[in-house]
């Protein structure tokens, strides 16, 4: 599998490895250089003596380094990476050596094993009361809330700015004892938000009245549709077991473009999103994964890059959320521009409303939009099209100046995420090239 | 007004002081609403499911903008040369460190022999840097830089906040910053001294005494006898006594002008020399003309009279060519014979001679017949020979402990021959202790040959034992195969 640059830079850990593995993007760093259908091996020569032994498995990305950094993956690892994207041709392609054979081996029994160990059969009659049990206590929090929330409207918003911290992060306690971990994101939202912004009386307002609604469904979920109520269940903050979404969810096998991929930092866990995108369904899917610090993610999901996978989807009104059933491989890229993305504004937006009626617990909606470009007006950032209509935008100063730069004011293909006030850029499509903006640190 | 700045409005008094009303809402939503009322145990639950509602409804209504005027569209000119390819691109990604700050520079120098532009999405790190405050590097990259970044990266620049960068030689005197201004004119006097004159002239009484100075010594390059009625005139007539001192300096920088000429008429009477007896020197009396040119009365050093004194000063502001007017001889046998048998042996300092007048001859004279590892106090004359003229230079021996690398990093960046090269690096690793930072180890290898890659490995195996050479070695060859890699970029 060959990487761009991009796509190895989604795997640093921060902005500083990235730059530490591209310094290592030397073949004279390298005393060894090795590449195979499934790995790439190489010694790196450090100031010290002996070269670091590193290895990377390129099938499902992952990476092995003898040095003693404690990030993952280290500067070695993506100097490795790099090295061959931009010169596959310094390595040399015979057998792999003996302790790459083994780690790879390893690799594979660990994750048989895995498999077994996933296939137990479950008590299901102490899974009921413990759902049971749960369910009381859920309830016990929502009453919480919503007299809390109560008591916050009664008394009006205006002070809010000043004792926000506080205020959430008390009552997003209580929702973590209640086991609605769902709600205390959303109590945590709401402390998060830019209180020196304009558009912080919006948020709030709309956010604790997202807030109650989900709390009111929960009450009646028994007037729900079985859709309806799993989302309020998942907003909640109940999992959905991964056996059942793998057993039960709607199977899609298609291959998949990752079209995007972010990470967001929360607590002690890095949460990563990758948007993908079917080259059949037209579909888009949403694959999380729930890295702690220090270790790697389970699938790597590389930006701009097509794996051919099954997939199931949670349950949920119009979900995009999947579990990868099976990765078979890597696809040939595909033409995104077709059925499934939208050539005007005006349709886009349509389709956001189409499935904000649908949702009215969702956030953003994924669009893929053609023919539009950046422009500034008043000096807001906005997405123009054809048509001559705006949708204003938000992007992180790095993205910004590289969504210019590489477009140079000209129309692209872009994935947005479209949000109620503002929509997202995450990446773009210009003269058959693809561009990741989503995090910053990628510069 | 938006549908939802009632109930902002609503939430931020608070519903003890103010009720959610239907007002003027359409048929469907107050209905919604209605109901919510209807069915609420209080009014704050009235609110939330008001607000639920009236939310749902704003977002199932969105609609893009259209304003009555088209937002204008700027687009970048299509480009005439390339972009640089994919493995210089991924060069210059890796070199975008701050670290790696002349080897960008060689990138740069590069892609712009090889006629490459930069790849767009690099633009805004390379544009950024060369705004970064106290960016040792930023004015050379910025003249580099206006030839490698397109059209693409001069739209660009407005939408960084930046200004565009300005074409070498292009810039305006008038409007030029103070640093600008001497780097224009130090250009202008290289291509038309008498040009620069002019300029000065112009702004002269415009200026500061610190400015003044400072654009005199931009004079320094080019000069001849031509700008002596301009120097006299401000050594005779400019009110402060640094750029009088300056006009002076640079006087004396110019063979056959008149301060020169009285010391080589002063010179000419009061030293002599014979083969065979050597310097005979006739005392000589201070004069109020003397101290005019800057010339000092009384030695602080016991051991040299002050006659001595006064024609060792103006000895030591002499040029080559008048040595060989005093001694009858050509330049490479004057130079080998004030080497060998100065006058005023105990004290003369002819380096700093050549060093002001940098006269490369007269160094390389002097330089060949030397070891110069053995001759420190020669040293810093190497920067001033030619490539040519270093690889006949004699560098066999151990270095003091003292020698710095960098002191013989001239201006440019050209690649040193290899026998010299050798020599430079047999004196390193001559050393019993050898630590480089990185800028200089980078400076290092942009001036040695690439083909000395095996060299280096077998120097730095013979050290094995010493951990900063070994460091050196490392470094030295990662940054010789990334420029070797530079270069096989654009040549591809």
């Amino acid at each position: 599998m060959q990487l761009s640059e991009d796509q190895i830079i989604k795997l640093a850990p921060d902005a500083a490895s990235v730059k530490a593995g591209k310094g290592l993007a030397s073949a004279a760093k390298w005393v060894l250089r090795g590449a195979s259908e499934r790995a790439l091996w190489g010694h790196c020569q450090g100031s010290g003596k002996n070269p670091y032994q590193t290895q990377v498995d390129l099938q499902n990305i992952a990476f092995k380094c003898s040095c003693p950094s404690h990030k993952f993956p280290c500067k070695h690892g993506l100097g490795l990476l790099f090295l061959y994207a931009s010169q596959p041709e310094l390595f040399s392609t015979g057998e792999e050596p003996e302790w790459v054979t083994e780690w790879l081996e390893k690799r594979a029994g660990k994750a048989a094993e895995k498999k077994e160990k996933s296939d137990k059969p479950v008590d299901a009659e102490a899974q009921a009361k413990r759902q049971e049990a749960r369910h009381k206590k859920v309830l016990n929090g929502i009453e919480d809330l919503q007299g809390w929330l109560k008591d916050l409207v009664r008394n009006g918003l205006l002070n809010v700015p000043e004792r926000a911290q506080a205020l959430f992060a008390e009552i997003s306690k209580r929702m973590v004892d209640a086991q609605a971990p769902g709600l205390a994101g959303m109590m945590r939202q709401l402390q998060e938000i830019n209180y020196f912004g304009e558009d912080w009386k919006y948020e709030l307002t709309a956010g604790i009245s997202r807030a109650y609604l989900v709390a009111e469904s929960y009450k009646r979920l028994e007037q729900l549709t079985e859709d309806e109520r799993d989302e309020v269940r998942t907003l909640i903050g109940y999992p959905q077991a991964k056996e059942d979404v793998l057993a039960n969810g709607e199977q899609v096998a298609d291959d998949w473009l990752v079209v995007a991929s972010e990470s967001r930092a929360q607590d002690r866990l890095t949460v990563e999103y990758n948007w993908l995108y079917g080259r059949q369904t037209r579909r888009f899917a949403l694959f999380l994964q729930f890295v702690v610090q220090g270790s790697l993610p389970e699938t790597t999901l590389l930006p701009g890059s097509v794996v051919v996978a099954d997939v199931a989807f949670y349950k949920g009104i119009a979900p995009f959320r999947v579990l990868i059933r099976e990765q078979k491989g890597t696809g040939e890229m595909f033409d995104i521009t077709g059925e499934g993305s939208h050539g005007n504004l005006t349709g886009a937006m349509q389709a956001y409303r189409s499935y904000m009626t649908r949702n009215p617990f969702a956030y953003e909606v994924p669009l893929l939009v053609r023919d539009v470009r950046l422009v500034v007006h008043e000096k807001q950032l906005w997405i123009k099209d054809r048509d001559e209509r705006l949708v204003p935008v938000s992007m992180g100063e790095a993205s910004r100046l590289k969504g210019f730069a590489v477009t140079g004011g000209r129309e692209f293909t872009g994935f947005f995420l479209a949000g109620e006030r503002e929509w997202r850029v995450l990446s773009l499509w210009i003269d058959d090239k693809y561009y990741t903006l989503s995090n910053e640190y990628n510069g | 007004m938006s549908i939802t700045d009632n109930v902002i409005n609503i939430a931020l008094l608070g519903t003890a002081n103010r009720e959610l009303t239907l007002g003027e809402l359409p048929d469907d939503l107050a209905g919604t609403l209605e109901r919510a009322k209807v069915g609420a145990a209080d009014g704050e639950e009235a609110f939330y499911k008001g607000a639920a509602a009236f939310f749902a409804y704003y977002r199932s209504g969105l609609e893009p903008l259209q304003l009555k005027e088209a937002v204008p569209v700027s687009e970048a000119e299509p480009e005439m040369k390339p972009y640089a390819g994919q493995k210089a691109a991924t060069l210059l990604s890796i070199l975008l460190g701050e670290k790696y700050a002349n080897m960008l520079l060689f990138w740069y120098r590069k892609a712009a022999e090889s006629g490459k532009l930069i790849p767009p999405e690099y633009l805004p790190d390379v544009l950024g840097r060369v705004f970064l405050p106290g960016s040792q590097t930023a004015k050379r990259e910025r003249q580099l830089l206006s030839s490698l970044i397109g059209n693409r990266g001069r739209w660009l620049l407005p939408v960084m906040g930046y200004a565009a960068l300005q074409e070498e030689g292009n810039e305006t005197w008038e409007t030029a910053t103070h640093a600008d201004r001497k780097q224009i004119l130090s250009r202008v006097r290289l291509q038309e001294p008498a040009r620069a004159i002019e300029m000065l002239r112009g702004e002269w009484k415009n200026e500061s005494a610190q400015h003044r100075a400072e654009f005199l010594a931009c004079l320094e390059n080019g000069l001849s006898v031509a700008d002596e009625a301009f120097l006299e005139e401000v050594r005779g007539g400019d009110r402060s006594s640094t750029v009088r001192d300056e006009a002076l300096r640079l006087l004396r920088l110019i063979p056959g002008s008149r301060i020169l000429n009285m010391y080589a008429g002063i010179l000419k009477e009061h030293l002599h020399y014979r083969r065979l007896f050597g310097w005979s020197i006739d005392p000589v009396a201070y004069s109020e003309e003397l101290k005019k040119t800057g010339i000092n009365e009384v030695s602080s050093n016991k051991g040299e009279s002050d006659s001595d004194y006064i024609l060792r000063q103006m000895a030591q502001y002499m040029p080559l060519s008048f040595w060989c007017e005093l001694l009858d001889c050509d330049a490479e046998t004057a130079a080998r014979r004030l080497r060998k048998s100065p006058p005023f042996p105990k004290h003369i300092y002819l380096t700093g001679t050549i060093l002001n007048f940098k006269d490369r001859e007269w160094a390389f004279h002097i330089l060949k017949d030397e070891r110069v590892v053995q001759a420190p106090d020669l040293m810093q004359l190497v920067p001033l020979l030619s490539m040519e003229q270093r690889e006949q230079l004699n560098l066999s021996g151990k270095a003091d402990r003292n020698f710095y690398i960098g002191q013989w990093f001239g201006e440019d960046d050209g690649e040193w021959g290899e026998k010299f090269s050798r020599g430079v690096l047999g004196m390193i690793y001559g050393m019993d202790y050898c630590y480089y930072d990185r800028p200089t180890c980078e400076a290092l290898a942009l001036r040695l040959p690439v083909s000395l890659y095996d060299y280096i490995t077998g120097l730095g195996s013979a050290k094995a034992n010493s951990a900063s050479h070994w460091e050196f070695t490392v470094r030295l060859q990662q940054l010789l195969l990334m420029k070797k890699d530079i270069v096989e970029a654009f040549n591809d």
